[in-house]
């Protein structure tokens, strides 16, 4: 009942911002551009091509008909055609949505499972020696660029030492397409050739996206348990003998996971904003990689297009950190 | 006295600072009989929260630093156990705790059914010694959760299976705290301490607490220390108190000479700053000592009406002038002897 | 102010890490005015000798050429130049904008401030180096763009970190009672809400700079930075792929310079926020 009432209380603010990310996608695409048509058509269209171009996709017509017509058009999923795959950009985007999804989840997931244990293990040595290391480790996280990070990975571990393909998603075909997710398909038909060729692309790309989110998982899980260490709580369990193992990785730790669960729509952005970069460098076929390639051939809608669904995404996700904070601490008003 | 519960000897608890190291607790004898209640009054600072915390085991790791004393549990010295064996066999199984502030001591995101069945897992009268790895077992958890029910009846909590259901902050302050009381006695304990335990109740509530506080301890013949400031709160539940200045327990007495026939300079300014309705408020001139570098002899001297230079020299030794009246201090026959008129409520 | 000033360098020195933070920084720093003279081939930020291209590092190029010919250890420095340039502005741009609109959100209750928070949610839900692209994009690649994209999406960062704590400065006492004495808004804002949060703001922009110079060097990757021939960090990075793995001077150079940097202001954001923190802060009344 509660989860309900939350996830409504939240959802309401879903719509609302949704519209303002589309009001922004249109200004930077619309308003922005001197000669938004002239954009569109490149650098060798004849003027005549121009006029008709703007006819065909109503810049002619004052601003707000053309708001409108783009919030229609968007809401049936018409984000335009592509001008380098001649497509419709809302295919190709959807098309390529699951290996970035493969791509961050992944991520998502190995930077959660060692930066929150990393994390209570800084906070209960604190100033020991592991501490320092660790705190070099989200240092370091934090300031390395990641596309470098990437180049540094493929230089050591695929070109050099030829562990890992250097680039790619798969060898092959892959596996047969249920999911999209190349891992999660793999598995279902038991197909184990595609899954470890599929593993062993993502190892690479999965270490320079979670090396940073890690960092930060870690960061804050250690800041939420020095905050729980010193609370009257911890005090009082300590003081009628409750294990201390039980203390720390029960009653410390589930207190300390509320601020990082926070933090984890951060760590979305960050990975969201990472894959463009990583994908690039990884030859990954993701929506990064769309928006790269659109970059290199001005291909505009394109961008905009991508713009609008990693921003989509990254409201649904931070939607749903919502609710789950207001889950994981009882005393969050509805 | 052989026979005595508890037994703190020669305690010396200083703690690292900043400035240097805090002298908190001065070579501190105290003494609790079995089933006996008794206060551990005196000024924020003055080291009965530490004593208390002390006695528990649970002084800041890398901050305090016990020096030299002992404390005897049922003839059984503490401070030589590991820390182990006192988490596991000691604390919430001999000794249990009620907190000051029973918001904050209770974890936040569990239930407190979760938490009392917790606490019953590992400290259950049931539960077998040092066997931490074993199962919950079902029947024993069916046994428990009765105890917690008829216990919640026991210090008067409305409707417990529905408590049990709420989260800590979803009940009332009062509440909280009866919850408290029932957690420190599921244990079926020895021993009690319970710091300042009403210090953070509305003043309405203070005096059902305190009231249900010593029903069930006289009841099974459990022991409580009870630290706090408030002598009032003191005399409405304990059999002794103990008055500690600066680190110094400077007096114990039984509760009703403690009120009508203090000896120490202390606890007679103590008694007389209390509102009555003769008197004008006094206060006591002076403040309290930076530990860091404390007054020698006897801590209290600079702010002693009866001083003499043997108070700076050395700390007076214990004296009972009457049986079960101790006091430190040289000069208590100079002091004035006339009885305090003090009516407390 | 010269008080809290010679409190700072005090707390800094005494934090080691911190003051390895400081001490990246005033590098950077004095590379950049010095690039002239600490250059040893200044001329080659413009001009290429293809014959001399791809030369490992060596006593006449510290660290190698680049596909040109180009000395990477001179464009490294002039790289400074611009890696300063992008991140001073853009950050300085979005304080400019953001922390007016913070106070002014947080002191008036009323539909005004829910829109401007509003607005600056918005600009918050899309990942900054996304909405970056798309502006960098629009604009075209300049030096100029990519600080107009840059302080166009990370000033609501500045909005909400004000308006959040002129929220929880205007219950203080204090700053109550200035109210109930008839100051005027303005009078409140400036002289006691902005002083009350300023070291927020500084520790923010600190960690905010370290945040600028990788995206900055992010979309200069993307080939949406400065365009060709100049020395941008990352769009040195992107040039030296195709060489790999070698030519991996070429990578490896920019690569620390961008870590280093960066690290620096983490550092020192991560230093000034013990010190400036309330609760770790020992003395020192307001």
């Amino acid at each position: 009942m509660r989860i309900l009432y939350l996830m409504f209380n939240r959802l309401i603010w879903f719509f609302p911002t949704v519209f303002g990310l589309l009001l922004l996608v249109f200004t930077i695409s619309h308003i922005i551009p001197a000669d938004p048509v002239a954009f569109l058509a490149g650098d060798n269209a004849t003027n005549e091509q121009i006029a008709d171009l703007r006819a065909q996709y109503g810049f002619d017509r004052p601003l707000y008909i053309q708001f409108i017509n783009y919030v229609m058009g968007t809401f049936q999923g018409d984000l335009g055609i592509s001008l380098y795959t001649q497509r419709p950009i809302s295919d190709d985007l959807l098309g390529r949505l699951p290996a970035t999804l493969e791509l961050t989840f992944v991520s998502v997931l190995i930077s959660a499972i060692l930066g929150v244990p990393l994390g209570v293990i800084a906070a209960v040595y604190r100033n020991s020696v592991a501490d320092h290391i660790l705190r070099l480790i989200t240092v370091s996280g934090l300031a390395i660029a990641s596309f470098w990070l990437a180049i540094l990975f493929q230089l050591f571990f695929a070109m050099e030492l030829q562990w890992t393909p250097l680039q790619g998603r798969i060898d092959g075909w892959g596996p047969d397409h249920i999911t999209g997710f190349f891992l999660l398909d793999s598995l279902l038909v038991g197909d184990w050739e595609s899954f470890g060729s599929a593993f062993s692309h993502l190892v690479l790309p999965v270490a320079t996206l979670a090396f940073p989110a890690m960092a930060t998982i870690m960061r804050f899980t250690r800041a939420g348990v020095l905050d729980a260490i010193n609370s009257n709580y911890v005090l009082y369990e300590q003081a009628m003998g409750f294990p201390e193992r039980i203390i720390i990785w029960k009653y410390i730790l589930r207190n300390a996971l509320i601020g990082t669960v926070t933090q984890i729509g951060l760590i979305f952005g960050l990975l969201l904003a990472g894959t463009v970069v990583v994908e690039a460098v990884f030859d990954w076929p993701g929506l990064g990689l769309y928006a790269v390639q659109s970059i290199m051939n001005s291909d505009y809608n394109a961008i905009m297009g991508f713009t609008l669904i990693t921003g989509t995404m990254f409201i649904l996700i931070n939607l749903l950190v919502d609710v789950l904070q207001g889950v994981m601490d009882p005393r969050s008003e509805l | 006295m052989d026979n005595a519960l508890l037994s703190v000897k020669g305690l010396e608890v200083g703690f690292d600072t900043e400035q240097g190291l805090a002298k908190v607790l001065d070579k501190v004898n105290f003494e609790m009989m079995p089933g006996e209640i008794v206060g551990l009054v005196g000024e924020s600072g003055c080291g009965k929260t530490t004593l208390a915390r002390a006695i528990l085991g649970v002084l800041p790791k890398n901050s305090a630093r016990i020096s030299s004393g002992t404390i005897d549990f049922d003839n059984n010295n503490l401070l030589k156990l590991s820390s182990k064996d006192l988490a596991d066999n000691i604390r919430g199984k001999l000794i249990t705790f009620i907190p000051q502030d029973p918001l904050t001591s209770f974890n936040p995101v569990f239930t407190i059914g979760s938490q009392m069945m917790d606490l019953m897992k590992w400290k259950s009268p049931d539960s077998v010694k040092g066997k931490y790895f074993t199962r919950y077992k079902k029947s024993r958890q069916v046994t428990d959760r009765k105890r917690i029910i008829d216990l919640l009846h026991t210090v008067q909590l409305p409707d417990p299976e529905g408590i049990l259901r709420k989260y800590p902050h979803e009940v009332s302050g009062g509440q909280r705290q009866r919850l408290m009381i029932a957690m420190a006695l599921l244990p079926e304990p020895r021993m009690i301490i319970a710091d300042e335990p009403t210090t953070a109740l509305d003043v309405t509530i203070q005096a059902q607490i305190l009231k249900l506080l010593r029903g069930v301890a006289v009841e099974r013949g459990v022991s409580v220390l009870f630290t706090t400031h408030d002598l009032g709160a003191a005399y409405e539940i304990c059999d002794r108190i103990t008055v500690m200045y600066a680190g110094q327990e400077v007096e114990t007495a039984v509760s009703k000479d403690f009120f009508s026939q203090p000896r120490h300079p202390y606890t007679q300014k103590l008694l007389q700053s209390l509102p009555n309705n003769s008197q004008d408020l006094k206060g006591i001139p002076g403040q309290i000592p930076a530990l860091i570098n404390p007054p020698s002899g006897c801590r209290f001297h600079p702010r002693c009406d009866v001083a003499t230079s043997e108070c700076a020299k050395l700390r007076p030794e214990v004296t009972w002038p009457k049986k079960g009246h101790m006091l430190r201090c040289f000069n208590s026959n100079s002091a004035s002897t006339k009885e305090t008129n003090n009516v407390i409520r | 102010m010269i008080e809290t000033i010679k409190f700072l360098i005090k707390k800094l020195a005494q934090d080691r890490t911190a003051a390895i933070g400081v001490f990246l920084i005033l590098s950077l720093i004095l590379v950049a005015i010095f690039a002239p003279i600490l250059a040893t081939h200044p001329a080659d930020i413009t001009e290429f000798h293809p014959p001399e291209r791809l030369l490992g590092p060596s006593a006449e190029h510290y660290f190698g050429t680049d596909r040109m010919g180009s000395d990477i250890y001179s464009r490294l420095l002039y790289g400074a130049r611009i890696t300063i340039a992008i991140a001073l502005i853009a950050i300085s741009v979005s304080v400019i904008i953001g922390v007016p609109i913070g106070l002014l959100a947080g002191y008036y209750r009323n539909w005004v401030s829910d829109a401007l928070m509003r607005v600056s949610d918005i600009f918050l839900a899309v990942p900054q180096i996304i909405l970056a692209i798309a502006i960098a994009q629009t604009l075209g690649p300049s030096i100029q763009n990519v600080i107009l994209a840059l302080s166009a999406t990370y000033w609501p960062f500045w909005t909400r970190l004000v308006y959040a704590e002129t929220r929880s400065a205007l219950n203080e006492p204090y700053v109550e009672a200035s109210i109930a004495l008839g100051a005027s808004p303005s009078r409140v804002m400036i002289l006691h809400v902005l002083p009350n949060i300023s070291s927020s703001i500084i520790v923010r922009t600190t960690i905010g700079m370290g945040g600028t110079i990788l995206t900055a060097a992010a979309l200069g990757f993307l080939g949406l930075g400065p365009p060709p021939p100049s020395p941008e960090w990352g769009r040195t990075i992107a040039e030296s792929r195709e060489f790999l793995p070698e030519a991996w001077w070429y990578a490896a150079a920019p690569g620390i310079a961008i870590f280093l940097v960066v690290m620096g202001f983490n550092l020192l954001g991560d230093g000034l926020r013990d010190i400036l923190d309330p609760r770790t802060r020992r003395s020192k009344g307001g």
